[in-house]
């Protein structure tokens, strides 16, 4: 339970301080009685290292805030840590306060025999120890002095003091204790709070949006879903209709299209009639489908043949029998094919 | 006691992960349903634009339909008018005869059946007539038999002149009587 507790501490910690608005260095500059040491914050890599009897240690220094001035920024800003020995974790019982019978200042200065007036005491996480009836708050504390001893040693060797902490902390202590924190601020607490509630209010507009979208959605989708289940039957008959009235169109059209599809006797008689020479007279036409039988007298066979066969109606004039009668008159019987229907 | 050890970066990325997760926990059902909201929304359009456009073309079609009805009442349609195929018959008898008597003919046999069509609806009266007419009044009769309603397709004939200017005519061809709707 404790260690999911550490976890959750831990984690908001960190998020709590990366939101926090303040600003953050990536260097530290650990200090001890014998030496200063300028390191990768986050993972606590030396890139110088400073004794402090070393007789040319300023000149060193200096060398470390000009790697802290490429690696931070032109100010050098990094974050102080106190030597384990300045800094005190202790487990209080909860609650603590800043005023009252819970002072936090009295009751770390009862606990390490120091007057309250001369420490920093800060408050971190709650925890449940196994020996421990009431819940405890681990405190942090260190002098003010010391603090401000680090402080000033850092501005005056050229570099930009943003926190100071301490140089390890509990793991349920998230991002260790804040003794000192400068004033400088990525942006200010007004503009992180409005940040906070605008984008508190976006959240809820947008799921506001979605919410209200998904339902408007839904209710169309089920409002088309009954629409469509109401007129899907509508259209039962369309097939049936479609056949319908096309056995009925072909029906009630076959009179006239039984007209248009058989050449009428008037219009084969005319035509006949236009295309005959004068001197041929006909005594019998006989017609059946696709052929025409002409009987009759004449002289003039040959011319009658060629003008029956360029009438487009007609082709393939063939003498069937011939007999000469008096006057050289001849009898004659012809066949001729009747190629198209008539007039519309 | 520990180092400075877990890092920012750990914290913001699991940060990241965890957002990442809720969101898609979120998302992906917001999603499958908008889609089947979708689905459900393009699929009625799809009925209910089918069923509209069947509700038209049942509407052409019925139009369509009254407009087949009114022309198969129509003389233009070339039928006999007659309720059943013997009236049909007779009719048709009927009918010939007053068109030779009336160019000035005389009808010497008139011979008709009723049979059956491939259509539907459709009565076939065949009719055959001997019949002598002015040969100055042939074309007249003709075109009055064939192409004046109700029509005569005619199958087959034999036309012969005789002395007295007449011709005589033997011609086979049908009528039809179509079977109307009981309005």
């Amino acid at each position: 339970m404790n260690s999911i507790r550490n976890f959750l501490a831990w984690w908001f910690g960190e998020l709590r301080l990366v939101f926090s608005g303040r600003a953050r260095s990536p260097l530290s500059l650990a200090l001890s009685s014998k030496e200063v040491a300028l390191m990768e914050r986050g993972i606590d890599n030396p890139l110088g290292v400073v004794g402090l009897e070393d007789p040319d240690y300023l000149v060193q220094i200096e060398g470390l805030r000009s790697i802290a001035e490429k690696r931070a920024g032109p100010s050098a800003p990094v974050e102080i840590r106190l030597p384990h020995d300045q800094v005190r974790f202790l487990d209080l019982d909860s609650p603590v306060s800043e005023t009252g019978v819970n002072n936090i200042a009295v009751r770390v200065a009862d606990e390490v025999a120091r007057k309250a007036g001369d420490l920093v005491a800060v408050p971190g996480p709650t925890v449940r120890r196994p020996n421990e009836k009431i819940p405890q708050v681990i405190v942090a504390t260190a002098l003010k002095s010391t603090i401000a001893d680090a402080v000033s040693y850092a501005r005056k060797w050229g570099f930009q003091p943003l926190r100071v902490t301490s140089a390890d902390w509990p793991a349920e202590f998230p991002g260790g204790p804040n003794f000192y924190a400068s004033e400088g601020r990525v942006r200010s607490p007004l503009i992180s709070r409005v940040i906070r509630w605008l984008t508190l209010l976006t959240v809820l507009l947008t799921a506001t949006a979605v919410a209200r979208a998904l339902g408007t959605r839904a209710s169309i989708a089920e409002t088309s879903r009954m629409q469509a289940v109401s007129v899907a039957p509508a259209a039962r008959d369309k097939g049936d209709g479609e056949l319908r009235l096309a056995k009925y169109a072909h029906s009630a059209s076959s009179a006239i299209e039984g007209r248009t599809e058989t050449v009428p006797v008037w219009y084969l008689l005319s035509e006949l009639a236009a295309v005959m020479p004068g001197d041929v007279a006909l005594d019998t036409v006989k017609y059946q489908p696709g052929s025409v039988t002409l009987e009759g007298r004449g002289t003039s066979l040959d011319i009658m043949a060629r003008a029956v066969e360029r009438s487009p109606l007609f082709s393939e004039p063939r003498i069937i029998e011939t007999s000469v009668s008096s006057k050289g008159i001849a009898r004659f019987r012809m066949a001729v094919t009747v190629n198209a229907r008539g007039p519309l | 006691m520990r180092n400075t050890g877990r890092s920012t970066a750990a914290a913001i990325l699991l940060l990241c992960a965890l957002s990442a997760a809720l969101a898609a926990l979120i998302i992906v059902p917001i999603v499958v349903m908008w889609n089947a909201d979708g689905a459900t929304i393009r699929d009625s359009r799809n009925i209910m634009d089918q069923a509209q456009a069947d509700e038209r073309d049942m509407g052409r079609l019925g139009k369509a339909g009254a407009q087949w009805r009114a022309f198969a009442r129509d003389d233009d349609s070339g039928f006999l008018k007659a309720a059943t195929g013997e009236e049909a018959r007779l009719n048709a008898r009927d009918y010939i005869t007053a068109l030779i008597e009336a160019q000035q003919g005389s009808l010497s046999s008139i011979a008709s059946t009723v049979g059956p069509s491939s259509r539907d609806r459709i009565e076939l009266i065949h009719v055959e007539i001997t019949a002598q007419i002015p040969s100055a009044r042939l074309p007249a009769m003709l075109i009055a038999l064939e192409d004046e309603p109700p029509f005569m397709l005619v199958e087959s004939f034999i036309l012969s002149s005789s002395a007295d200017d007449n011709a005589a005519i033997r011609l086979k061809g049908t009528m039809q009587r179509f079977e109307r709707d009981t309005e």
